[in-house]
């Protein structure tokens, strides 16, 4: 007996379609027995009772359709779930533009002439099987699904390399190919900039910074976020450089990254010689003298990769404004002196970790969900203290929800609850535009930033509210129209991540050194 | 008359919606689309449903004067605008339903005013129709295709038992757990279990009610463990708890509980039509909301001790 289970997330049918598709899978050949169902705690319940929850269908949400199946041994498993998917496709629910369906990979890129790029975004059990169609039809691939397993990743950006192809992913959520984004990205001017990046936000923000200096982006090539690992060595964030290296359209790369494995670090920056081109490089807590031995650019901020990167290739006197310290001293004058804390509730990961290194720099003690020191892990069910950097689209966060840039109830909630807390001084949040996010993110926060205001006046105190918005003024909803609508509320806007970070950290200073 | 890309004319819409309305727009998604109903999933955890015409009102629902939404130009993550004029899906608002002259929708109670006996015996019309017009499957045994269906049933008809066996003896732990045990259970969009409790909901949100426990647990659960259930099932459940529920059900509730109404036999003739007009909701789903519904009055008759 085989059990293979498949996960389709935010999936709703109707009870008299789910029954038909019940009653049809169980007719379909090799199936010994099919259920289909509502991830819910009390449906797990059932299947664990009975032996069949598998890890995958533990970690399935209340919104996401189940489908397992009990085959016999030797039955074609793959065979009957295809056709069990075509009944889900039979059944789906109306609605949407007219879009055209394909069967295959090979068949799609058949029909569209030309296409060289695929998107793959299904459950991850069958991503790297669909990734490899995808490359062996000799197209580039963006690999958006998580959960593939190492090795199969190591294979297929293995096999890209040896075809020439991209192989971006898995869990690449942000990418600019020829001026057009993929995923989670941001309206960018055109450019002579190239970006290779295995952190998303961390790359957005990169874009989204040379766009305001007056520069302009070339490609922007996702990695996915192991590709720094010492398990896979780079491989995409290697081809990656040679590719904007060969582009004739590309002046300059700068790299992104989270701290990469020390060997793959030395094996990155090896082929900064090779480039022929300046190349920055940003790798979060990195080592300047690695990266200036190599003969490479230090970039010890997101906004200072950005800057030197316009400085390289458009605008040699390209700066940014330093910090208002007549606005840092005003706000200082308004904390009471046991109000000593910073609470930052993000939704990007990189722009989280960059506001808390900032205060980590200078020795404070910071808890967050995504510290690398474990003794100040804090999670989701935790009570708040001390200086506190939640990253809200980390899994803990979003397991059974959408990620906070769609659906921001939990942070709303979040951000009111801080302001009640008399030590607090600083709120930090973050507004991630662009394609993928929320229509208006600002808009659907200031009532609760109106809320929060109101509970600390009511206790006599001012929380200082501090909001950074990463966006264009070529993204929809505009840059502009979100700053205003922040300033407008009382809240200061921030003008970089790294800008955040600083100017977060002055506040702080302040407070505890008076 | 099928909604394709334009605007279509509201003909009905909840009353409490309305007065959510006037104090601001509410923004979200589409959470799903279904032939008969597009559900909108408000950034503001609420879910507000846009039917067609032949739908009955229901709580945060828009009744449009169209036929089916098979062709609408909509699909699930779409931006919402719900205003006080009407709701825009996506940015280009590709489409409109659009508040004119529409008639506000309330949900009128069913107050618990019979006699002892009358509710007794009006709940034994009620478990007549239900055997004669239910449909197996969900609450009912009968058939299980799988052995997971057949885990579930059992489950379903144990956790009634020991929800009926609680309420009774009044012991509010074993109620949460029993309430906590059918919460999400069943394979559907809104699961059996979720159908049954809503029905029961109904019954004890009514004026008249004796079973108060029933209606403070459950509020506590579904407020304590949202996700253990559907968004759809968990929003549905929520309103009942207030008395507020798809009008076929209040429509149903209030003919059974109308004071007078002739001999048993006369009754059951005069209910076979709602009671139908229930069982057909979903699969199971109507026909576990009827069961819930039963469930909930043969508790208000045995805590007057008359039966």
């Amino acid at each position: 007996m085989t059990v293979t289970a498949v996960i389709k997330k935010n999936t709703y049918f109707d009870s008299v379609s789910l029954m038909s598709i019940s009653t049809k899978a169980n007719q379909v050949d090799g199936v010994d027995q099919a259920f289909v169902a509502m991830g819910t705690e009390m449906n797990k319940g059932v299947l664990d009772n009975l032996g069949l929850l598998t890890p995958e269908l533990a970690g399935a949400g209340n919104g996401d359709l189940m489908i397992v199946v009990v085959s016999d041994a030797g039955a074609d498993v793959d065979a009957a779930l295809v056709r069990i998917e075509e009944l889900l496709v039979r059944k789906a629910p109306a609605g949407g533009e007219p879009t055209v369906a394909y069967r295959t990979i090979a068949s799609a890129a058949e029909a569209n002439e030309g296409a060289n790029l695929a998107i793959i975004a299904v459950n991850g059990a069958y991503a790297a099987r669909e990734a490899r169609k995808a490359l062996e039809n000799d197209l580039h691939v963006l690999l958006f699904s998580d959960n593939v397993p190492v090795e199969d990743e190591i294979a297929l950006k293995n096999l890209a390399h040896d075809k020439g192809l991209l192989m971006m992913g898995p869990d690449c959520g942000t990418a600019i190919i020829n001026n057009t984004g993929l995923c989670f990205a941001n309206a960018v001017r055109p450019g002579s900039i190239g970006i290779v990046a295995a952190s998303g936000t961390g790359s957005q923000e990169v874009s989204v910074r040379i766009h305001a200096l007056g520069g302009g982006v070339s490609q922007l090539i996702g990695t996915g976020g192991r590709d720094l690992s010492a398990e896979v060595g780079g491989i995409m964030m290697i081809d990656g450089i040679r590719a904007l290296a060969a582009d004739a359209g590309t002046d300059a790369i700068v790299l992104v990254s989270k701290p990469p494995a020390p060997e793959v670090e030395k094996k990155v920056l090896a082929e900064i010689a090779n480039a022929g081109k300046p190349v920055v490089v940003y790798f979060i807590g990195g080592s300047e003298e690695a990266v200036t031995a190599a003969g490479g650019h230090f970039a010890a901020t997101s906004q200072d990769a950005a800057l030197q990167a316009v400085r390289l290739t458009s605008d040699p006197g390209a700066s940014v404004p330093a910090l208002d310290a007549a606005h840092i001293e005003a706000v200082r004058a308004k904390l009471k002196p046991e109000q000593r804390y910073v609470r930052g509730i993000f939704c990007g990961g990189t722009l989280c970790d960059e506001s808390m290194y900032a205060l980590l720099n200078t020795g404070e003690e910071v808890w967050s969900n995504i510290q690398k020191n474990r003794a100040f892990i804090l999670h989701a069910s935790d009570e708040s203290r001390g200086h506190m950097f939640l990253d809200f689209g980390d899994d803990e966060f979003t397991n059974g929800r959408p990620h906070p840039m769609i659906d921001p109830s939990l942070r709303l909630e979040r951000l009111v609850r801080e302001a009640g807390d008399p030590s607090v001084a600083v709120i930090v949040l973050d507004f991630v535009l662009g394609f993928g996010a929320h229509e208006d993110p600002v808009g659907v926060t200031l009532p609760a930033i109106a809320e929060a205001r109101a509970r600390a006046a009511a206790d006599g105190r001012h929380v200082e509210i501090v909001g950074y918005v990463l966006g264009t003024d070529l993204d929809t909803p505009a840059l502009a129209a979100q700053v205003a609508a922040l300033e407008a509320a009382g809240v200061t806007v921030t003008r970089s991540s790294t800008e955040t970070g600083q100017y977060i950290r002055a506040i702080v200073a302040q407070e505890t050194t008076s | 008359m099928s909604a394709s890309r334009g605007s279509v004319t509201a003909l009905s819409i909840d009353a409490v919606l309305v007065d959510r309305l006037r104090d601001g727009p509410l923004r979200g998604q589409v959470h799903s689309v279904f032939r008969r109903v597009l559900n909108i999933h408000t950034y503001y955890d609420q879910l507000i449903a846009v039917c067609v015409r032949g739908l009955d009102d229901a709580p945060w629902t828009i009744r449009a004067d169209v036929d089916d939404w098979s062709d609408c130009p909509v699909s699930p993550d779409l931006p919402v605008m719900c205003t006080a004029e009407g709701v825009g899906f996506g940015q280009s608002r590709q489409l409109s339903v659009v508040f004119g002259e529409l008639s506000k929708w309330y949900a009128k109670p069913a107050p618990l005013d019979l006699s002892d006996d009358e509710l007794a015996a009006r709940t034994r019309v009620l478990a007549g129709l239900l055997d004669r017009h239910g449909v197996r499957g969900g609450m009912r045994a009968g058939g299980p295709l799988t052995a997971f269906d057949a885990a579930v049933g059992a489950q379903l008809h144990h956790g009634r038992a020991e929800l009926t066996r609680a309420l009774l003896a009044g012991d509010a732990p074993a109620v949460e757990r029993a309430v906590r045990g059918l919460l999400g259970l069943g394979p559907g969009l809104t699961p059996a279990g979720d159908d049954f409790l809503t029905g029961l909901a109904v019954v004890v949100a009514q004026p008249g009610s004796r079973n108060p426990l029933f209606g403070r647990i459950a509020r506590d659960v579904v407020a304590r463990h949202p996700g253990r259930t559907t968004l759809l099932s968990r929003t549905t459940l929520r309103e009942a708890l207030a008395g507020r529920a798809r009008e076929n059900v209040l429509d149903l509730l209030r003919r059974l509980l109308r004071p007078g109404g002739g001999e048993p036999a006369q009754l059951a003739e005069q209910l076979r039509g709602p009671v139908k007009a229930v069982v057909g909701i979903g699969h199971t789903s109507g026909t576990d909301l009827v069961s819930g519904v039963l469930t909930g009055l043969q508790l208000e008759s045995e805590m007057r001790g008359s039966v």
